[in-house]
C-alpha cells in the first residue's frame, strides 16, 4: 500500500504573471508573454523576460526569482524544527550570471542550494536536482517518492532559471531558438524561445497540512535515451520508458489519463520524437497541450511550472489550448489542443525531457475545485 | 551492496585487483592515459568533457569482460551522480570563448549541463534506466538515500553511483556499482564507508 502524498501551497512567476490561477486567467483570455527585448549585445531577442516590477529586490535575479516563490511559500506552510522536511531544488544553471559577472566560484550550484536550504530552516542537507531541461520534473519525482519511501514527511520543491546571455547565445548557436514566439508540434515551428520562471510547490503525507491542495502524486519516472547528447531519440526510447514506468507504477491505462502536458519546445526533433513516444505509449487519442508558446522554454522550471498550471486548469475539468499551434506535421499521431477544451477525469500526464537524453513523467491526480 | 568500486585522483587509478598511476601534463593527458591503460577502444571518450570523462573511466571497469555490471540487464540500471563542481570547467572554458571572441561554441555549450555526464555513461554503455545528477559541497550517501529509495521505486536493480569532481587542473571520481536488491539502509551505509574511506 502506497502511502498518499498530496501537493499544494503551489507558488509561480513566469513573464505571463504571478500565480497559477493568474497563469490559467491569463492563458484562457490572453495571448503570449513572448515579447521582443534587448538580447546579447543589445540585438533584440523574443524571449519570455519577467517584468521587474514582479521580483523582490535582491543581488541577482535568480535569488530573486527564487524568494518571489519561496517567501509566501514559507509563510504559508511553516516548517517546524520537530517536523521532517527534505528540500528538493531544481535548476539547469543556476547562478550562472555570476560567472558572467567575472566570479566562477560564486556560480557553484551547491552554493545557491545551502543559501536556500537556510532560508527554508531546514536541517536536512537538500536534494539539488541538475537533470537539464528535464529538472523541475525530476525534483517533482524525487520529492514525492521520498516520502512514499519515509525518506521525509513533508518537501518544499522549488525549481528555477533565470534569462542569462551565457544560454540565450547557447541556444542560438546550436539554431535552436525560433525568431520569435515558438510554435510547440505546429507545422510552422522553427525552434524554441527561452523564458525565465520559478515554481515551488509542497508535497506532504498529511493532507491537513497542506493548503491549497493542488494534486494528489500517484507515480513518476526518468528514463534515458542512450542515444545522443543533445538531440532527442528519433523513436521516443527514453520517453516511451519513462511514461510507461509511471503508468505501470499507478497501474493506469492511457484511457484514464484526462490530459497530457508535453515538454513541446517548438524544435523539430524534440516535439517530432514526443509524437512518436507519445503514439508509441497509446496515448494517440488523449489531449495533448504544450505551454512554451506562452512563456517559453523555463529550462530546468519548465517541469514544475507547467505542472503546476495544468494541475490549477484540470481542477476545474480544463486542458489549455497550446499557444502557437494551428496545423501539425509531426511523424506521430497526437491530438494536440487548439482551443481550451472540458476534458473526462482527473488525471494529468507530464513529460520532459533534457539534454543529455534525460526524459521524466509524472502522474498527478488534480484535487477538485 | 557494493559489487565493485572504483577511485581515480589525478592519475592514481585503483578498481578491484587493478592498480595504476600515469603521469601527464595536466588533468586532461592523465585521463587520457588512464584512458588508454584500460585498453577501451571509444574514441568517443576524447571528445567528452572533463566531467564525462572522468566518470566514463571510473565506470568502465564495472562494464568490462567480467565486471560486475557486465551482465547486468541495461534496462535496470540507474546512475546517481553526485559532485561539487558539476560543469563549472565547462561553463568557464564556454564563457572564456564567448566572452573574448562574442562567439558562442555549440560545442562547447551543450557540456555546461552537468547531467550531460550521465547522457555521456548511457551512451556508452546502452543505459536507458533512471538517473539523477546531484549537486553537493561534498560527497554524503546521508544525503542522497532519497534518490536511491527513487531509484529502487522505478525499478532499479543495479546502479552506478557515487562522486566526481573536476575544476581547476583536478579529476577525481569515487564510484561504486551496486546491487540495489538489499535494505535501504545497508546500501546507503555501504557507499558512506566508501566515501569516508576517501
Amino acid at each position: 500500500m502506497r502511502v498518499p502524498v498530496w501537493i499544494g501551497a503551489a507558488r509561480c512567476v513566469s513573464a505571463l504573471g504571478e500565480g497559477a490561477a493568474a497563469h490559467v486567467a491569463r492563458m484562457r483570455t490572453g495571448g503570449t508573454a513572448l515579447r521582443e527585448h534587448p538580447g546579447p549585445a543589445s540585438k533584440p531577442m523574443v524571449m519570455g523576460r519577467i517584468p521587474e516590477e514582479l521580483l523582490p529586490d535582491g543581488p541577482d535575479r535568480i535569488h530573486r526569482l527564487m524568494d518571489r516563490c519561496l517567501a509566501p511559500l514559507l509563510d504559508e506552510v511553516r516548517p517546524k524544527p520537530d517536523e521532517r522536511w527534505l528540500l528538493v531544488i531544481a535548476t539547469a544553471k543556476g547562478d550562472i550570471h555570476a560567472m558572467e559577472q567575472g566570479d566562477a566560484a560564486a556560480s557553484a550550484i551547491p552554493l545557491l542550494a545551502e543559501h536556500i536550504r537556510q532560508r527554508c530552516g531546514i536541517a536536512h542537507p537538500p536534494l539539488t536536482i541538475s537533470l537539464a531541461c528535464a529538472s523541475g520534473t525530476a525534483a517533482l519525482i524525487a520529492a514525492c517518492t521520498a516520502i512514499e519511501q519515509g525518506h521525509a514527511d513533508h518537501a518544499i520543491v522549488l525549481a528555477a532559471d533565470a534569462l542569462s546571455r551565457f544560454v540565450l547565445d547557447g541556444f542560438a548557436a546550436l539554431f535552436a531558438l525560433d525568431p520569435g514566439p515558438c510554435h510547440p508540434f505546429d507545422a510552422a515551428r522553427k525552434g524554441t524561445t527561452l523564458g525565465e520562471a520559478c515554481a515551488a510547490v509542497a508535497v506532504s503525507r498529511d493532507r491537513s497540512r497542506m493548503p491549497r491542495m493542488l494534486g494528489r502524486w500517484r507515480a513518476g519516472a526518468i528514463a534515458h535515451d542512450a542515444n545522443h547528447i543533445s538531440g532527442p531519440s528519433r523513436t521516443g526510447e527514453g520517453l516511451l520508458r519513462a511514461v510507461r514506468s509511471a503508468m505501470r507504477q499507478a497501474a493506469v491505462q492511457p484511457s484514464d489519463i484526462a490530459v497530457v502536458n508535453a515538454h513541446g519546445t517548438g524544435t523539430d526533433y524534440n516535439d517530432a520524437m514526443e509524437s512518436i513516444a507519445f503514439e508509441r505509449s497509446g496515448l494517440g487519442d488523449v489531449p495533448i497541450s504544450g505551454y512554451k508558446g506562452w512563456f517559453g522554454h523555463t529550462l530546468g522550471a519548465a517541469g514544475l511550472l507547467e505542472t503546476v498550471i495544468a494541475l490549477e486548469a484540470l481542477r476545474e475539468g480544463t486542458a489549455l489550448r497550446t499557444e502557437g499551434f494551428s496545423t501539425t506535421n509531426v511523424p506521430g499521431r497526437v491530438h494536440v489542443l487548439t482551443n481550451d477544451q472540458q476534458v473526462r477525469g482527473n488525471l494529468l500526464l507530464k513529460t520532459s525531457s533534457g539534454f543529455g537524453g534525460a526524459n521524466a513523467a509524472v502522474l498527478i491526480e488534480a484535487a477538485s475545485a | 551492496m557494493i559489487l565493485a568500486s572504483t577511485r581515480y585522483r589525478d592519475g592514481a587509478f585503483h578498481s578491484g585487483g587493478l592498480r595504476f598511476a600515469v603521469e601527464g601534463d595536466g588533468a586532461d593527458m592523465k585521463l587520457a592515459r588512464a584512458w588508454d591503460k584500460l585498453e577501451q577502444d571509444y574514441p568517443r571518450f576524447h571528445r567528452a568533457d572533463r566531467l564525462s570523462r572522468v566518470l566514463m573511466l571510473g565506470a568502465a571497469p564495472f562494464f568490462a569482460p567480467g565486471g560486475a555490471l557486465e551482465k547486468a540487464d541495461r534496462e535496470h540500471i540507474g546512475m546517481l551522480l553526485c559532485t561539487s563542481t558539476g560543469s563549472m570547467e565547462s561553463d568557464h572554458r564556454y564563457h572564456e570563448l564567448l566572452r573574448t571572441s562574442g562567439t558562442a561554441s555549440p560545442a562547447l555549450f551543450v557540456p555546461t549541463l552537468p547531467s550531460i555526464a550521465l547522457g555521456e555513461l548511457s551512451i556508452r554503455h546502452g543505459l536507458h534506466g533512471s538517473g539523477l545528477c546531484l549537486m553537493m559541497t561534498a560527497p554524503s550517501a546521508t544525503a542522497i538515500a532519497p534518490a536511491i529509495g527513487m531509484l529502487r521505486q522505478q525499478g532499479m536493480r543495479w546502479a552506478v553511483c557515487g562522486w566526481t569532481d573536476t575544476f581547476a587542473g583536478r579529476a577525481e571520481a569515487i564510484l561504486a556499482a551496486m546491487d540495489m536488491e538489499h535494505a535501504a539502509d545497508d546500501l546507503v551505509n555501504e557507499l558512506q564507508h566508501l566515501f569516508d574511506e576517501h
